[in-house]
């Protein structure tokens, strides 16, 4: 149902003889092949958009024909496309809204001076509601900019562009030969105590700078500015302008060069410090352009550059492809499209837009939406991980706004607004049974848990040749590769100084137990002390007997023998425990594989299956068994490929000379393959997934939100 | 009227205009759900405040101990002397209960009627501004007399206001000795009276309205004023415009200053889902032809193809199909045909002129005119008429003349009206289940009244009949039976059209009776007077419904009193507890009984698919079993309450809207 074309609210406005105040300038500008008059407000800053034909309307109102006469002149003009008496209403109303109306009444101070109480909470309150931007409003740079807007006049223009360009291009080829030195060590850099201090410093200024940028090209077309301030982005103060003025530009290029000025100031700056930090030595100067270079060049194109975060990228994707307000457009497009399709709603009455104008708010509404909704939790758990009081305010109060306001918004739509009256059973059904479906599968339908880990081909625990003690390979016993049997001696290794500790205790053994022989029967005292001596030598000697006996390193296993580097071997002084070999016994089927220890307790208690992808072998998935729980070596990486540094998941510490010490707790597991893998590589990498009983999703995102909570929060 | 009179109401500022009102409160969700909340509980703590009027009470009954010595002329004395106290005192407890005393006193000398406690406590509820719940027929006009004359007597003009004319016309006739013991005037403004009658109605102490015409002049008055928010602006205009300057029409009214609403529920809930709408004729332009095409081409147009109706709302949507149809048709057509959405909504209209308005249901033809009958009430709502071309279509559809079009001038809800009056206060019988809404949207808090004496009728149960002529069938046999046994019946119906078949069922059956409907209603009188005597059977539409009380004679008193028949389920279950208010009351005997079928409006309207499916239901008796139909009454009443609860928000809702975004084009009414 259409609304109607006569309004029942006609009568009070009809006697009307309204006329635009004085002060409200009208441009004519053309978005997407149509005609527009923008109206801009410069008391109060703000724009209104009007089709032509309400512009008609505007047109009339003199302040000698009443409204009735003019919708009759503006329905006769248009003809079928005559507005309806509503349309005409709305439209006063937006004029009184916006303080742009003037009747032949006398003005209702009541009712102004309410609306401005309104406006001025709402405006504070749209500062506040978001706790990751709160803005300040602190100065009007008007004047600043009119005096001294003529020092930049020359830059506004070719000229400037051919500097920029100057500046700019080569920088960028120099940023490419010079990729590898500035990324390196990045995070390291960045993080750096001294540089987060020059960061702190030299990021509000540059945004300044960025902010004048905005400022300076408003004034260029004419317009001006009159509030400006810090914006407290993600508790980062940041300064920023009402560059709104813009939106009264006829040409959509002027508009969008207001929204990059910003970012080519800071582009500008970054290809500047790019010339400097090529050509200055290390030091305090090299740290500053480096800075400036991350903040001007990076930063900026990461954050101010993309259209789907409010900030320049998007006020300069709306002017060039002409659809302004386009964020909000594309949102009540999309609640358009829910209640007409979801709800079946068919007296909403479709947001005007052309079908290009349709295609972009789809896809705008859908991808910033997602993005937005992404960029938060990223950005809350970011806060509350720093930050925990404040962050864990933040990101209730956040939640609040994102998540608890839309949604108890659309239910309360859904439950009772007058729209839905026809088919509020459809809406709630879908609605209520969409959630109850949603809840369902979250809390109850059991979903396929998996835990996935890495690893590597390992060998069998027995397989080791070491050497037990320190000493000089003596002989080598067996030749590199060939077959040993299990107890079969592998070589022999000497230690002088173990021999000569034998003899000695040895000699020592004999003179005690002479000593006794003698003393047993003359002074049995001194015997029994003797004798004391005499045991104890012994045990000494079983000792030593014993190190002598590990200086052979016999074969645990019958298999294959491999030397590590088997030539250089005898001779060579090596260390107790050294890894001297291995022996193979058939093809290694057993895996070392690594598990962190927020999956530890899945995978030792609800293990049903393992599956095992071999790197080298990736078409193939392999059933493997779990042999045993390695004890110990909770900080030891069995293998470099496992280390962050090596490709694999885990980070090592950086100071461990090894690079196998971990920075997290970690629990390995042997696995051993079936036998059909065939030969295999020892050192392989492996991908382990862990297959556990199904859970529902709730269970499943629980535990990892308490260990989150645990990790993050220590609570 | 006194600064401290004021005070006690706690007014501390007027709202900009020439008279005395309240300022349009500013609430917001917040607010009104508060005080939803406020008014579900209060019921709760209720105890406690009947407390304080019953100890109200007991002092009035102290005082009134004394006055039966006094003469006449003493009282009199005693009376002017209490004025005095009033109006520079204010409402203080201690001169009310003393005026209390005396209005008792004066009643049962004057009018042989002494009032009970529960009535004072009643009274001194509606003196504190809160809305008094009464069993029916408990007396509630004497009731409102109290404080009528205690406020009245402090100064401030005070509007009692009814539902009908009927009703006011039969409570200021009786009750004006009273008030003219105390000095006061009596007013009462009723339809078809003059200008110059109303304003010296409005000029008396006390008027007695009916709630429409009360709202109707105060938009007169309203129109004549300046259209100008602001009060000081208009003195000053007034002023500068110099003494010689003809001040355009004096105002009708006083101000609204203290206001009691009998049947509160009715006129504050019920009536409240449509805004009060003055307009003016204008000759239309468009004619005749343009109706008459219209109608044809909706004439033509198929159901559920082109259009898709929706009865229980009230309203028809074209189908895109039905949108091409009359595109089709309106080709090549000049003026308003060429305009998409003008000639949707004109072919709109034709539709539910056709299938909407029902003759002798929504309107009655009489003198070659169409009269709107008004659905709560039934009666015929003099002077109305329909917005937008819909009148002029209806009149078309039945070949009558033409009348004028009308364009509004001005238009108010009740619940903006209601909530200016400096002090509100309402009574009824039936007020909880919408306590919440008065609290919220009317700040009338409900104080329930114990009843005076126990109520002894009987109620004889509900019987849902799965087709309506089984169910004329058994109202005209349990008449029949109840005529034999020397009783009264009243047979309740809901619209003009059913009353009349009830009459024909009762004629075929040869039964006399009486009928009582919006086309007979200036025997209104006389068939109430009647309807208390032995053997009488009454058919009444809704209009008999409250504040009617039927006097028994006493040979019907010995029979088991008054018997009500209710006929068909409204969509309130506190408006059939009306209906059946009339038997009983002020302790008579009588009993009531529900008769009803499953086609009733309120069913099919209400119930969605389930009258379908209980209708394949087969009884012997033809009658749905005792648990089913109370479900069913519970399901579809609380579904149609739901609705009209839905629509009188939406109407404050929409009000206050238009009233935010026009706020350049002055005050709405």
């Amino acid at each position: 149902m259409a609304a109607p074309f006569l309004s029942a609210s006609w009568y009070r406005i009809a006697e009307l003889r309204p006329v635009l105040r004085a002060h409200a300038r009208i441009q004519r500008q053309r978005f997407r092949g149509q005609a527009w008059y923008v109206l801009h407000d410069p008391a109060s800053g703000k724009l209104h958009r009007f089709s032509p034909s309400a512009y008609r309307v505007i047109q009339l109102m003199d302040g000698r024909r009443t409204i009735n006469q003019i919708w009759g002149e503006v329905a006769a003009q248009a003809g079928s496309a005559a507005p309806s008496q509503d349309d005409v209403l709305r439209l006063l109303a937006q004029l009184h809204a916006g303080d742009l109306l003037q009747a032949d009444l006398p003005p209702d101070v009541d009712e102004l001076a309410e609306r401005g109480g309104k406006q001025k909470r709402h405006k504070l309150l749209q500062r506040l509601i978001n706790p990751m931007s709160i803005r300040v409003p602190l100065w009007d740079p008007d004047v600043f900019l009119k005096r001294s807007f003529p020092l930049v006049r020359p830059l506004c223009g070719p000229l400037g562009l051919c500097l920029w360009l100057l500046v700019v291009g080569p920088a960028i080829v120099l940023a490419g030969v010079h990729w590898q030195e500035l990324t390196v060590n990045l995070s390291d850099q960045v993080l750096a105590t001294r540089n987060l201090l020059l960061l702190w410093l030299i990021y509000p200024l540059i945004k300044a700078l960025h902010e004048l940028g905005h400022g300076y090209a408003v004034r260029s077309g004419d317009g001006e500015v009159h509030e400006m301030g810090i914006m407290l982005l993600v508790l980062a103060p940041i300064p920023y302008v009402d560059a709104s003025a813009a939106g009264a530009f006829r040409s959509k290029w002027r508009r969008a060069a207001v929204g990059a000025a910003g970012m080519l100031v800071e582009l500008f700056l970054a290809g500047l410090a790019m010339l400097f930090w090529v050509s200055v030595e290390p030091g305090l100067l090299r740290s500053i352009t480096f800075n400036v270079l991350l903040v001007a060049g990076a930063s900026t194109l990461l954050f101010n550059g993309n259209p789907l975060l409010r900030y320049d990228g998007y006020y300069i994707l709306s002017d060039l492809i002409e659809i302004p307000n386009l964020g909000n457009r594309s949102n009540q497009y999309w609640q358009w499209l829910a209640k007409r399709h979801l709800f079946g709603v068919t007296t909403v009455e479709r947001p005007p837009a052309s079908p290009g104008e349709r295609r972009w708010f789809v896809f705008y509404g859908a991808a910033s939406f997602l993005y937005r909704t992404w960029v938060m939790i990223a950005i809350t758990l970011f806060i509350a991980g720093e930050f925990f009081v404040i962050g864990v305010v933040l990101a209730i109060w956040a939640a609040i706004t994102l998540f608890v306001l839309p949604v108890g918004k659309g239910l309360s739509y859904v439950l009772s607004s007058p729209e839905l009256q026809r088919t509020r059973t459809r809406a709630r059904l879908l609605t209520f049974g969409g959630l109850a479906l949603l809840l369902l599968g979250v809390f109850c339908v059991p979903l396929p848990l998996r835990t996935h880990a890495e690893g590597v081909v390992w060998v069998p625990e027995n397989a080791e040749v070491r050497a037990a003690a320190d000493g000089f390979v003596e002989h080598l016993f067996v030749r590199p590769d060939a077959p040993v049997g299990a107890g079969e001696l592998l070589l022999t290794t000497e230690e002088p100084g173990l021999i000569a500790e034998l003899e000695q205790s040895q000699a020592r053994v004999r003179q005690f137990a002479v000593q006794y022989a003698s003393l047993m029967f003359d002074d049995r005292t001194q015997a029994v002390a003797i004798r004391q001596d005499l045991e104890r030598e012994q045990v000494v000697l079983t000792r030593a007997e014993e190190k002598l006996d590990s200086l052979l390193v016999l074969a645990a296993l019958p298999g294959q023998i491999k030397l590590v580097r088997a030539e250089d071997l005898p001779g060579r002084y090596v260390h107790k425990g050294e890894l001297l070999g291995h022996i193979v016994a058939g093809p290694p089927r057993l895996l070392r594989v690594v598990v962190g220890q927020d999956d530890i307790a899945l995978v030792r208690e609800q293990r049903t299956v393992v599956e095992v992808k071999i790197a080298d072998r990736l078409e193939h998935t392999y059933r493997a068994q779990v042999l045993r729980e390695v004890p110990g070596g909770y900080d030891q990486l069995p293998s470099k490929a496992l280390s962050l540094d090596g490709g694999g998941p885990h980070g090592t510490d950086p100071r461990d000379p090894n690079g196998l010490k971990s920075l997290q707790r970690l629990f390995q597991f042997d696995l051993e393959l079936p036998p059909e893998v065939g030969a295999l590589q020892i050192g392989t990498r492996v991908y382990v997934r862990f297959h556990h009983q199904a859970e529902p999703l709730a269970e499943q995102w629980g535990r990892r939100l308490r260990q989150l909570f645990l990790s993050r929060f220590n609570v | 009227m006194s600064r401290v009179l004021l005070d006690g109401w706690q007014v501390h500022e007027f709202a900009p205009g020439l008279y005395p009102e309240r300022l349009d409160l500013k609430d917001g969700h917040v607010d009104r759900l508060i005080g939803g909340l406020l008014g579900r509980w209060a019921q709760r703590g209720s105890g406690l405040r009947l407390l304080r009027l019953r100890q109200f009470a007991e002092r009035v009954e102290a005082l009134a101990g004394e006055l039966p010595a006094l003469a006449t002329p003493a009282l009199k004395a005693r009376a002017r002397s209490l004025r005095g106290v009033l109006v520079a005192g204010g409402l203080a407890d201690a001169p009310a209960a003393e005026c209390f005393a005396l209005v008792s006193e004066v009643c049962s000398r004057l009018l042989g009627l002494r009032h009970y406690p529960v009535q004072m406590m009643g009274g001194y509820a509606l003196l504190r501004g809160a809305l008094a719940e009464m069993q029916t027929g408990e007396g509630k006009t004497l009731t409102a007399m109290l404080p009528a004359v205690t406020v009245a007597l402090a100064g401030a003009p005070v509007h009692v206001i009814t539902v009908n004319a009927y009703l006011a016309r039969r409570d200021a006739e009786a009750l004006a000795p009273v008030y003219e013991f105390f000095g006061l005037h009596v007013g009462l403004i009723v339809p078809d009276q003059d200008r110059v009658q109303r304003a010296a109605a409005y000029a008396c102490d006390v008027t007695y309205c009916v709630n429409k015409d009360l709202v109707f002049d105060y938009l007169r008055d309203r129109i004549g004023q300046q259209r100008s928010r602001s009060g000081n602006r208009a003195l000053l205009d007034e002023w500068l415009a110099g003494p010689y300057h003809v001040s355009t029409r004096p105002p009708l009214l006083r101000g609204l200053f203290y206001a009691i609403v009998d049947e509160a529920d009715s006129v504050l809930i019920d009536e409240a889902r449509t805004p009060l709408i003055i307009s003016s004729d204008v000759d239309d332009a468009h004619g005749r032809d343009l109706y008459e095409q219209a109608l044809v081409l909706a004439a033509a147009l198929e159901r559920r193809a082109h259009y898709r109706l929706r009865p229980q709302e009230r309203s028809i949507e074209l189908t895109d199909a039905g949108r091409a149809a009359v595109a089709e048709f309106a080709r090549g057509q000049p003026g308003l045909w060429a305009i998409a959405r003008a000639r949707e909504e004109l072919v709109e209209q034709g539709l539910s002129a056709l299938h909407l308005f029902q003759l002798d249901r929504h309107y009655l033809i009489a003198d070659g005119k169409v009269r709107i009958v008004d659905e709560c009430t039934g009666r015929v709502m003099a002077d109305r008429s329909w917005e937008r071309g819909l009148h002029q279509m209806i009149e078309v559809k039945e070949g009558l003349d033409l009348s004028k079009r009308r364009d509004t001038i001005s238009r108010i809800t009740y619940q903006r009206f209601f909530r200016r009056y400096l002090c509100l206060a309402g009574m009824t019988g039936t007020a909880t289940e919408v306590a919440p809404e008065m609290r919220s949207v009317y700040a009338l808090d409900v104080l329930r009244i114990p009843p005076n004496r126990p109520l002894i009728r009987r109620h004889l149960g509900q019987r849902v009949f799965l087709d309506g002529e089984r169910r004329w069938a058994a109202v005209v046999e349990r008449a029949a039976a109840l005529r034999a046994a020397g009783r009264a019946v009243l047979i309740g119906t809901r619209s003009v059209a059913a009353s009349e078949l009830a009459s024909q069922r009762l004629s075929a059956a040869g039964l006399e009776h009486a009928v009582l409907n919006a086309r007979q209603d200036g025997d209104e009188a006389r068939i109430i007077a009647q309807a208390g005597q032995p053997g009488r059977i009454t058919v009444a539409t809704d209009m008999a419904g409250r504040g009617t009380d039927i006097l028994l004679s006493p040979v019907v008193r010995d029979a088991g009193g008054l018997h009500v028949i209710l006929s068909e389920f409204h969509d309130a279950a506190r408006i059939d507890r009306q209906l059946f208010g009339r038997a009983g009351r002020q302790g008579d005997p009588g009993s009531c009984e529900a008769i009803v079928a499953l086609d009733d409006e309120l069913f099919v309207a209400h119930a969605g698919h389930l009258p379908g499916w209980l209708r394949a239901w087969r009884a012997a008796d033809g009658l749905l079993p005792d648990r089913l139909a109370r479900l069913l009454r519970l399901f579809a009443q609380t579904a149609a309450e739901r609705q009209n609860s839905r629509i009188r928000r939406q109407t404050v809702e929409f009000d206050k809207r238009v009233e935010r975004s026009l706020a350049f084009a002055g005050r709405g009414e």
